[in-house]
């Protein structure tokens, strides 16, 4: 691409493809072209490098190339590689100190998916009050437990749970993360799953590993339970722009278990996190 | 979306093939744009129904305009295709960000879910991404006050409800409970035929194609299948021959099942 003395990028007409049909000094807007004998010129000193010639050129015979606009572009921020994450992670649901039944259960499955791929299994377990689920959640399956006893953890406000659990997530790197499909899962889970900018299945009914890929196979009823859809979660981590966040490697839906109780990182003594900004006011009476 | 009960699976790409299937309106967002429109009737404002999808989806949209929404928009792009929820709401918190950069936006009104893939992913998604509160399964607003910016819904929970309160702008998603939809009147049925919808393409709402669609899309489906068909228990039938029905039954529940019983407690030891 030829420059101007003011560095500026010009056209230029390539000659052996030029028919001289004069169409471009029609449409030159500084009337830099002209013809000289029978060749078409743009003197280059008065091109502006706007491209139109090119535009109408009918034989292509301008050469020139629209410098490329600026993109908008996120703030590289290096995705941690796939090798990083590592493990299966439940979260562990609790209802005034006591832990929802699908998070052992839950448990029992990250238990298994854990030993295929032989990794550990965590339990992320966030309440106020919860200090002796710890102990259960390990006799549940889970290896290690992150423990966020808090009593902003009290009720559930979304902000506050996904705050702390992507948190956890960038933290320990889990390559797996299993929520229970609860009202309170459902409404948790894709909050999570887009701050991290990961994939999420809704409601599984089948979790496997592809031990070859290290995929997680996650089956799920779809249409109305009409037919069966077995979906897996490849990383983006190279395509994809990183956001404000980083990619994690598979989460879903559903589940939950721990184990030993390794630390109870940053958020025993945090303050509570952004509580005004939904507070429960009491409790509705039950329906049933 | 499709109409679920005539949906059909591209084998090549398993996603869904939209041509030729008649689109409807997910009755949740009917729920939803009826709550909206109850809303501004008693606050004032303005309603907007957006929806991303193909060129079919107009009719879906025309139908939320004669429910008494008055704009629409719908988010058309070749490159949106394909997309599950990440993307989806991707697409969607950009056109609404574009939306509020000129008029104010207070609240997002989401059906719970859609009928075909019941995720309920999409709604909390966009909160997120705008950074917005959010209620979901809301199955009556009790009190919005637009002055001091503040919602107080009720929240369908397991076990019961709870009533919330939050700060605006947030999203919600509703509950078939929320609202009932009314019939529309006959010149609004008319002027959401006239009406003239905005189409945004990736580029008018500065979406990036890599983020957007199939593309932009962290799961992808591995394979389709009919859910398997589930054995009945076995039946020992006493009416024929007693005896062998207990034979039967004895071998089944107390030779078989204490057999494995025993197995799995002596592995455990």
């Amino acid at each position: 691409m030829p420059k101007n003395l003011k560095g500026r990028e010009v056209a230029e007409i390539m000659q052996d493809k030029c028919i001289a049909c004069q169409i471009c000094i029609g449409v030159c807007p500084v009337g830099a072209i002209s013809m000289e004998g029978n060749t078409v010129k743009i003197n280059p000193e008065a091109c502006i490098g706007c491209g139109k010639c090119r535009d109408v050129c009918p034989v292509s015979a301008v050469l020139f190339k629209r410098p490329s606009k600026k993109k908008l572009t996120f703030p590289q921020q290096k995705p941690a590689p796939l090798e990083d994450y590592k493990g299966v992670a439940v979260f562990i649901e609790t209802h005034n100190g006591a832990a929802a039944d699908v998070s052992w259960e839950l448990a029992g499955k990250a238990r298994e998916l854990a030993d295929k791929l032989g990794v550990r299994v965590s339990g992320y377990l966030a309440g106020a009050g919860v200090e002796p689920l710890a102990q259960q959640a390990i006799s549940y399956g889970c290896d290690d437990v992150y423990m966020i006893d808090n009593p902003a953890f009290g009720s559930y406000i979304p902000r506050v749970y996904s705050t702390a659990l992507v948190q956890l997530c960038r933290q320990s790197k889990p390559e797996i993360l299993l929520i229970g499909a609860s009202p309170l899962g459902r409404d948790l889970a894709p909050c999570v799953a887009t701050l991290l900018e990961t994939g999420l299945t809704a409601d599984c009914t089948g979790l496997d590993v592809d031990l070859q890929e290290r995929l997680l196979l996650m089956t799920r009823p779809t249409f109305g339970g009409n037919i069966m859809a077995t979906i897996f979660c490849k990383s983006h981590r190279p395509q994809r722009p990183p956001g404000p966040t980083q990619p994690t490697r598979v989460k879903f839906i559903k589940s939950i278990s721990a184990i030993p109780r390794i630390d109870c990182p940053t958020y025993s003594n945090s303050p509570p996190l952004h509580l005004k900004q939904g507070r429960p006011i009491s409790p509705g009476r039950p329906c049933w | 979306m499709p109409d679920t009960a005539q949906v059909k699976i591209d084998p090549d790409t398993n996603t869904l093939v939209r041509t030729g299937v008649e689109s409807i309106c997910n009755p949740y967002d009917v729920v939803a744009v009826a709550a909206a429109v109850q809303l501004v009737g008693k606050h004032g404002g303005k309603v907007t129904v957006i929806s991303m999808g193909p060129s079919q989806a107009e009719a879906a949209l025309r139908e939320c305009l004669a429910q008494g929404a008055q704009e629409a928009v719908l988010l058309s792009d070749r490159s949106f295709a394909g997309a599950d929820t990440l993307a989806t709401s991707y697409v969607l918190s950009q056109a609404i960000r574009k939306i509020a950069a000129n008029e104010p936006v207070d609240l997002i009104i989401c059906g719970k879910q859609a009928i075909d893939g019941d995720t309920a992913q999409t709604g909390p998604g966009i909160a997120a991404r705008l950074g917005y509160d959010h209620f979901t399964y809301v199955s009556q607003i009790f009190e919005v006050k637009p002055d001091e910016k503040t919602i107080i819904v009720i929240r369908e929970v397991e076990g019961g409800r709870v009533t919330v309160t939050g700060y605006l702008p947030a999203l919600l998603t509703a509950e078939l409970d929320l609202a009932v939809p009314r019939y529309a009147s006959l010149p609004e049925f008319i002027r959401s035929l006239r009406q003239g919808i905005k189409t945004w393409q990736a580029a008018d709402i500065g979406v990036e194609p890599e983020r957007a669609g199939l593309k932009g899309s962290p799961t992808w489906v591995k394979e389709i299948f009919t859910p398997p068909v589930r054995k009945g228990g076995p039946v020992f039938d006493f009416s024929r021959d007693g005896e062998k029905a207990v034979d039967e039954f004895v071998d089944q529940f107390v030779v078989h099942e204490a057999g494995r019983i025993a197995a799995i407690l002596s592995v455990k030891a």
